[in-house]
C-alpha cells in the first residue's frame, strides 16, 4: 500500500490531462480548465518553493519503491490520451466550421456537454491542448531513454507536436554534448527564453538531419527514402496534420499550429531551465555541475522526477523513480515558477546572473571559469566584487 | 543575418506553396478525405522542405557561446 501511494504521487499529470481532455469535451466556459490548471500549478509550485522532497526511494530490502510495470503502463497509456486530446480538439474545430448551433447536449449518453463553440472558446480549447500537450513533453523524454518499442512509442508521442527528433537529438546530441556549444539544447548566457525556443527547436531538428545525412551516405543510400529516421519523425505527425486538415481546413490548421507552438515552447522552456548558462570545456566529462537541479515537490512530482537533473546526465537509462539527490547546483524553485520568471527576460537575467556567478564561485573548473569571464563580459552578467551572489545553489 | 535570410526564404516558400493550394481550390475541398489526405501532405512537405532550407541557409551554430 505503501509502494503504490509513493507511485501514486505521480499520477498528478495525467489525471490532469484527462480532465482537461473531458473539460474540453464538455466546451462552453470549460475549454478554459486547462489554463486555469496551469495557473493553478504556478500557484501550489510557488508555494511549495521550500519543499525538496527525496525520489521515490528504496524499501528496506534496497529495492527501489517504483513499480516499474505500474509506471511504465502509465506511460504507454498517455499515447492514446494525448491522441484522444487533439481529437477532442479537432471535433470542436469541426462542430466551429461547420457552425453546430450552440446548445446543451449529452456526449457518450453520460456526459453532459455544451455542443457548439465560439470563436473564443475554440481559442481556450487549442491552448488548453497545447499546454497538456506539450506535458507529453515528460513520456516522451522518459521512453526516448529506452530502445525498441518504448523508443517508437517515444516517437510518435513526440511526433503528436510535429517534434519526434527530439527522441534521436536528445539521447545523441544532448546527452554527449550538454553544456557545451555542440548542444543546441544548451541555452548560452543572456539568451532568452523565446530565442531559445527558435534556435533549440531548429538546432535539434537540424542535428537529426545531418545525422541521417551522413548515415545514409555512408550506407550508399539515398536521402529522400523511408530510411531516413528524420523524414520518418515527420511522417509520424501526418495523422495529426490529417485530422486538423479535414475537421477544419485553414482553422483546423491554424488550431493544431497553435497546440505544436505552445507544446514545443515548454519543451524547449525545461531544456532552458535545465541548463541555462552551464559550461563545460569541449572533451570534458560530463558532471553533476553541468545541469540545474530541480526538486522542488511540485515539479518533481508533476515532471515525474525530470528536474533530477544531474543524476539524469549521469544514468540516462535510469527510470525517473530511481533518480535521487546527487549534489547538482540547484535553483531552488520549481520549474512553474521559473518559467514565470523566464517568461520575463529581463527579470530572469537579473536573478540567473546571481545564481551563475556561485556557479562560477562553487562548482565551476579553472578553464570553465576562464570561459565564463569571458561569456559574462559579453552577456552583461559581471558582478563586482564583493557581489551578492547566492551563499548556495 | 544568415537566420533573416533563411526565415525570408521559407516565408517565400509557403506563401508560393501555399498560393498553388489555394489556386487548386483547397479551401473548398478539405472535407472530401482523399483532398484531405493530398492537402496535409503537401503541408508536411512543405514544412519539412522549410526546414532543410533553413538549415542550409542559416548555417551558424545554435548555441554558439561568443558572437
Amino acid at each position: 500500500m505503501k509502494k503504490l501511494l509513493i507511485n501514486m504521487r505521480y499520477w498528478m499529470a495525467p489525471i490532469l490531462i484527462l480532465v482537461t481532455l473531458a473539460s474540453i469535451l464538455m466546451g462552453g466556459m470549460f475549454v478554459w480548465v486547462g489554463v486555469a490548471l496551469f495557473g493553478v500549478g504556478i500557484i501550489l509550485d510557488t508555494l511549495t518553493i521550500n519543499m525538496h522532497p527525496t525520489g521515490a526511494g528504496f524499501d528496506e530490502h534496497g529495492d527501489t519503491n517504483g513499480m516499474p510495470t505500474l509506471q511504465n503502463t502509465v506511460m504507454y497509456v498517455m499515447l492514446p490520451v494525448f491522441a484522444l486530446l487533439q481529437v477532442a480538439l479537432a471535433w470542436r474545430v469541426y462542430q466551429y466550421t461547420t457552425g453546430v448551433a450552440i446548445e446543451p447536449g449529452v456526449l457518450f449518453g453520460v456526459l453532459p456537454v455544451t455542443m457548439g463553440i465560439t470563436g473564443v472558446e475554440l481559442v481556450g480549447a487549442a491552448i488548453s491542448t497545447g499546454i497538456f500537450a506539450g506535458i507529453g513533453i515528460i513520456y516522451g523524454h522518459e521512453l526516448s531513454h529506452t530502445k525498441g518499442f518504448a523508443f517508437v512509442v517515444s516517437r510518435l508521442m513526440m511526433g503528436l507536436s510535429g517534434s519526434a527528433h527530439f527522441s534521436y537529438a536528445h539521447v545523441y546530441n544532448h546527452h554527449l554534448e550538454l553544456a557545451h556549444e555542440d548542444d543546441p539544447a544548451t541555452s548560452p548566457r543572456g539568451r532568452n527564453i523565446y530565442h531559445h525556443f527558435w534556435l533549440s527547436h531548429m538546432g535539434q531538428s537540424k542535428f537529426l538531419f545531418g545525422m541521417e545525412a551522413t548515415r545514409l551516405a555512408k550506407l550508399n543510400k539515398p536521402f529522400v527514402s523511408l530510411e531516413n529516421r528524420w523524414i520518418r519523425g515527420y511522417l509520424m505527425s501526418l495523422p495529426t496534420m490529417l485530422l486538423f486538415t479535414w475537421v477544419g481546413g485553414a482553422v483546423g490548421i491554424a488550431a493544431m499550429f497553435l497546440v505544436w507552438t505552445i507544446s514545443n515552447f515548454e519543451l524547449e522552456a525545461l531544456n532552458y531551465m535545465e541548463h541555462y548558462g552551464l559550461i563545460r570545456e569541449k572533451g570534458q566529462p560530463i558532471d553533476y555541475r553541468h545541469s540545474w537541479d530541480n526538486a522542488n515537490l511540485f515539479s518533481a512530482w508533476f515532471f515525474i522526477e525530470i528536474g533530477r537533473q544531474g543524476d539524469h546526465h549521469d544514468r540516462g537509462e535510469t527510470h525517473f523513480w530511481e533518480l535521487d539527490e546527487v549534489g547538482s547546483p540547484d535553483g531552488r524553485w520549481g520549474y512553474f515558477t521559473e518559467f514565470v520568471v523566464a517568461l520575463i527576460p529581463p527579470l530572469y537575467h537579473s536573478v540567473m546572473k546571481r545564481k551563475l556567478a556561485t556557479w562560477d564561485r562553487d562548482f565551476a573548473t579553472e578553464g570553465e571559469r576562464e570561459i565564463a569571464a569571458k561569456i559574462n563580459a559579453q552577456a552583461g552578467y559581471e558582478l563586482p566584487e564583493g557581489h551578492d551572489s547566492y551563499g548556495t545553489i | 543575418m544568415a537566420s533573416f535570410k533563411a526565415i525570408t526564404v521559407t516565408i517565400i516558400w509557403t506563401a508560393t506553396a501555399g498560393f498553388g493550394l489555394f489556386a487548386i481550390g483547397a479551401y473548398e475541398h478539405f472535407r472530401n478525405p482523399i483532398w484531405a489526405t493530398g492537402i496535409a501532405t503537401c503541408l508536411l512537405g512543405i514544412h519539412m522542405v522549410n526546414m532543410a532550407s533553413y538549415f542550409k541557409v542559416a548555417v551558424e551554430r545554435p548555441s554558439e557561446r561568443f558572437k
